[in-house]
C-alpha cells in the first residue's frame, strides 16, 4: 500500500510539471527590473547632467545679481559717509540745530 | 530530489521578489532624489555646495557698529588673450572689444599682434556687469579668454583705515581684514574658534572647549560669500577722533599721533584714529609709515598720566589718603651722587591730591618710596602694563618693563612718573578704564559680531573683567582727583562743558640711542573719562613731537576736549548708551577657562 501511494503521487506531480516550466514569470520580472534600474541611471545621470550644465549659468546670474547688490552698497556708503553730509553742510551753509532749538522741536 | 529542485526554485522566487520590493524602493528613492526634490531649491543648493571648491568665495563684509559698509568684495574681470591662437584678424578683435573694455583700439591691437605671445593682459579689473558681452566675444573670437578676481573696495576710504588693515595674496598683513581673514573667506568652524576667544555671558552659549557654539551649519559653510565682521567702531565717532587729530597734528606739526575712544563700562573701542593715515583703496601707494596702527603698535614712554598708577596704589593699599601730605623738596631731589630729579616749578608740602593736581615728579617718587617698589610693580602688572591687552587686533605690543624688573635707583628715578617703561596707547587708557569702571580691568574689543552672509548672527562678543585691581572706594577717589586735575590742576583745558571730566596730562621726554633724554621732543598725552559721576567714554590723546608749546595741558588737553565735546553730543542726540549690553561680565574662572591657546603658549594674555 505504501508502495503504491508513493507511485501515485509521483505521477501526478510529473503529469503537472510542464505547465509551469512554460511560463517563466521570473525571467520577465528579472528582465522589468533591470530595464527600470538601467532606466533611472539613464535618468539620473541625465537629470544630472542637465543640472550641472544649468549651474554656471545660475551661479554667473547670482554672482552678477551679488555684485549689483554690493555695488548699491557701496555707493550708498560712499553718499552717507559723515565727510561727505559734513561738507554738503558746510556747502549749503546749514548749522547744526542748538540745544534749544532741539528741545523746541522734541516738543 | 525533483521535488528538492521545485522547493528551491519557489525558494528563489521568494528571494527575487523580496529583491525586486528592494529595488523598487531604491528607485522610488532615487526618483525622489532626482526628480522631485531636484527642482526645488533644495537641490540647486546641493549643486552649488559640488561647485563651491571651483568657485573662488567672495571676501564678506566689514561693517561698523550700525551695519554701515567700511569694506566689501566686489568681483572684477581681467581679460586677456592667447595672439598664437587667435585666428580671427586682429584689427577686427580689437574693434569689438574697444568699447567694452574702455581701451583704445590701437593698445589692443598691438597686444593682439604678438604673435609669438600665448598670453597678454588686454585689461584688469573690468566690471562684472559686462560680462555677458564679454562671454559673447570669447565665443565669437577664439584665443579671447576671461577670469574672475576680487577686488576689495573701501567706500570711506581713510575712515578706519588702520582698524581694517589690508591682507595679501599669501594671506598677510594687518588689521581686521588679516585678523579676521579666515572669517571673512568663510572657513568654518575649528579655525574661526582660534580668532574668537570671548565667551559670551550666557553659560549655555559655551562650548566644552570654552568656546561660544558658532551655530555653522552645512548650508552656511556651503554659502560661496564670506562672513561679515560688525566692529565695535562707530563712523561718526571715528571721523571726529580722526579729523580732530588730523587738525592738531597738523596744527603743532607733530610727527604722528593717536585717539582712541573706549566705551568705559564695556571695554569696547568706539574709535582708533592714526595720524598719518591713508586711503586703503590705493594701500600699495601709501607710506609704510602711514600704515602702522599706533595705538596698539608703538609702544612709548608715557610721562606723567602714569602717576595714576602709583597713587591708585597708594591709595589701595591704605599707605595713603588723598589729603597724606607730601614733602616735594622745593622742585630738586638728589636720588643719587648722579641722580637729581627737577619739578617744573618749586614745590614745598603738597597732599596726594595735589602731587597728581600740579603734576610733581618729585611728589611722585616719594609716594613709590612709601609703597615700596614690589608693591608698585605689582599694581603695574595688575593694570595690565607689560602684556598685550588682548584686543582683536594682529601685531600688537607689549610694551617694555626692564626698569621695573631689574628695579634700581634709576628706576626710581623714572618709572614713577611714566619714564624708563614702554607701554602702548590701548595698554594706557585700559588703565585709565579701571577708575572708570570702578576699578575692573576690562579687555578691550573691536569685534562685536560675526554675521553671515544673510544677516544672522553667528556670534557675539560681550565684554569681559579681567581682574579687580582697585576697590570701588578707591576708584571714586581717584576720579575725584582726577576731576580736579582739569577742574584746577595742569589739564585745564580738557574741560568739557555741561560735563564734569577726570582726566591727567603726560608729557614725556623721548630718549635717543646714544645721546639720553633729548631735549625739545617730546611726546604729549592726555587722558581722561567722562562723565565723571557716570564714565560713559574714556579717550586718550597721543602726539608725538609736537612743537610750538612746552607741556601737554597746551597741546592734547584742547585735542581730548574737542573729541570729548563732540562725541558727548553725539552720544547724547542718539540716545547711544541704551542698555543692550548685559549688566552681568564673565567671571575671572570663565575667563581662564576660555584663554585661547595661541595666547597661553606665548605666555601673554593675563
Amino acid at each position: 500500500m505504501q508502495s503504491s501511494h508513493q507511485y501515485t503521487s509521483r505521477k501526478s506531480k510529473t503529469a503537472e510539471s510542464p505547465r509551469k516550466r512554460s511560463f517563466p514569470y521570473i525571467y520577465i520580472v528579472l528582465g522589468l527590473c533591470f530595464c527600470i534600474f538601467a532606466g533611472s541611471v539613464w535618468f539620473s545621470s541625465y537629470a544630472k547632467n542637465v543640472a550641472l550644465q544649468r549651474m554656471p549659468a545660475y551661479q554667473r546670474q547670482k554672482h552678477y545679481i551679488q555684485d549689483e547688490i554690493h555695488q548699491l552698497e557701496l555707493e550708498e556708503a560712499a553718499l552717507t559717509s559723515v565727510e561727505r553730509i559734513r561738507s554738503l553742510v558746510d556747502e549749503l551753509g546749514l548749522v547744526e540745530p542748538s540745544e534749544a532749538a532741539r528741545r523746541i522741536y522734541e516738543k | 530530489m525533483k521535488s528538492k529542485g521545485i522547493l528551491s526554485i519557489r525558494r528563489l522566487v521568494v528571494v527575487l521578489i523580496a529583491l525586486q520590493v528592494c529595488f523598487l524602493l531604491l528607485i522610488g528613492k532615487l526618483l525622489f532624489l532626482q526628480v522631485i526634490r531636484d527642482v526645488s531649491d533644495t537641490g540647486r543648493a546641493r549643486y552649488s555646495a559640488v561647485s563651491r571648491k571651483s568657485t573662488k568665495v567672495k571676501r564678506g563684509k566689514i561693517l561698523d557698529r550700525h551695519d554701515t559698509v567700511l569694506g566689501l568684495s566686489r568681483r572684477t574681470l581681467t581679460v586677456s588673450a592667447d595672439p598664437a591662437y587667435l585666428k580671427a584678424v586682429p584689427k577686427d578683435v580689437a574693434k569689438c572689444l574697444a568699447p567694452i573694455l574702455g581701451v583704445p583700439e590701437t593698445q589692443l591691437l598691438a597686444q593682439l599682434k604678438r604673435k609669438n605671445k600665448r598670453f597678454v593682459i588686454l585689461k584688469r579689473g573690468v566690471d562684472y556687469q559686462m560680462l555677458p558681452e564679454i562671454r559673447e566675444l570669447k565665443k565669437r573670437f577664439r584665443g579671447i579668454t576671461y577670469s574672475v578676481e576680487q577686488k576689495r573696495a573701501y567706500p570711506k576710504e581713510q575712515l578706519a583705515s588702520h582698524v581694517i588693515g589690508h591682507v595679501n595674496a599669501e594671506n598677510v598683513g594687518e588689521g581686521i581684514e588679516y585678523e579676521y581673514s579666515d572669517v571673512l573667506q568663510g572657513v568654518p568652524g575649528g579655525r574661526l574658534e582660534r580668532h574668537l576667544p570671548y565667551p559670551t555671558h550666557a553659560p549655555s552659549d559655551v562650548n566644552q572647549k570654552g568656546y561660544v557654539n558658532l551655530l555653522f551649519s552645512a548650508d552656511e559653510s556651503s554659502n560661496d560669500v564670506g562672513y561679515n565682521v560688525l566692529l565695535t567702531l562707530d563712523e561718526y565717532i571715528q571721523y571726529i577722533a580722526e579729523k580732530e587729530l588730523a587738525a592738531a597734528c597738523e596744527k603743532w606739526k607733530a610727527l604722528r599721533g593717536t585717539v582712541i575712544v573706549l566705551a568705559s563700562q564695556t571695554g569696547e573701542v568706539l574709535a582708533m584714529a592714526n595720524y598719518p593715515s591713508f586711503n586703503p583703496n590705493a594701500y600699495t601707494d601709501a607710506n609704510e609709515e602711514a600704515k602702522r596702527n599706533l595705538a596698539v603698535w608703538y609702544a612709548y614712554e608715557p610721562g606723567s598720566i602714569f602717576k595714576i598708577i602709583a597713587s591708585s596704589a597708594a591709595l589701595n593699599e591704605e599707605v595713603m589718603t588723598p589729603s597724606t601730605s607730601i614733602f616735594c623738596e622745593n622742585g630738586r631731589y638728589r636720588l643719587s651722587r648722579q641722580r637729581v630729579i627737577k619739578d617744573v616749578s618749586r614745590k614745598g608740602w603738597l597732599s596726594l591730591a595735589e602731587v597728581l593736581y600740579k603734576s610733581s615728579n618729585i611728589g611722585m617718587i616719594k609716594v613709590v618710596q612709601e609703597i615700596g617698589h614690589e608693591c608698585f610693580r605689582a599694581y603695574i602688572e595688575k593694570y595690565g602694563f607689560g602684556r598685550r591687552t588682548g584686543i582683536d587686533l594682529p601685531h600688537e605690543h607689549s610694551g617694555n618693563l626692564y626698569a621695573v624688573k631689574r628695579w634700581d635707583s634709576n628706576s626710581l628715578g623714572a618709572v614713577p612718573f611714566g619714564q624708563g617703561i614702554l607701554v602702548t596707547p590701548l595698554q594706557m587708557v585700559n588703565a585709565l578704564n579701571v577708575i572708570a569702571t570702578g576699578g575692573k580691568l576690562l579687555r578691550p574689543y573691536i569685534t562685536r559680531e560675526i554675521l553671515d552672509s544673510h544677516g544672522r548672527s553667528l556670534k557675539r562678543m560681550y565684554p569681559i573683567e579681567i581682574r579687580r585691581v582697585l576697590r570701588p572706594e578707591i576708584a571714586r577717589q581717584m576720579t575725584e582727583i582726577l576731576v580736579g586735575v582739569v577742574e584746577g590742576g595742569s589739564g585745564r583745558r580738557g574741560r568739557v562743558e555741561g560735563y564734569r571730566v577726570a582726566g591727567k596730562t603726560g608729557t614725556a621726554q623721548k630718549a635717543e640711542k646714544g645721546v639720553g633724554y633729548a631735549s625739545g621732543k617730546e611726546t604729549m598725552s592726555f587722558m581722561g573719562f567722562l562723565p565723571a559721576d557716570n564714565p560713559q567714554i574714556s579717550i586718550l590723546v597721543m602726539l608725538d613731537e609736537p612743537t610750538g608749546a612746552r607741556f601737554s595741558g597746551q597741546i592734547a588737553a584742547p585735542l581730548f576736549q574737542k573729541v570729548a565735546e563732540q562725541t558727548m553730543r553725539y552720544l547724547k542726540q542718539t540716545d547711544f548708551f541704551t542698555p543692550d549690553l548685559p549688566t552681568t561680565l564673565p567671571t575671572v574662572t570663565e575667563l581662564q577657562r576660555t584663554q585661547p591657546r595661541h595666547y597661553a603658549a606665548e605666555g601673554e594674555g593675563l
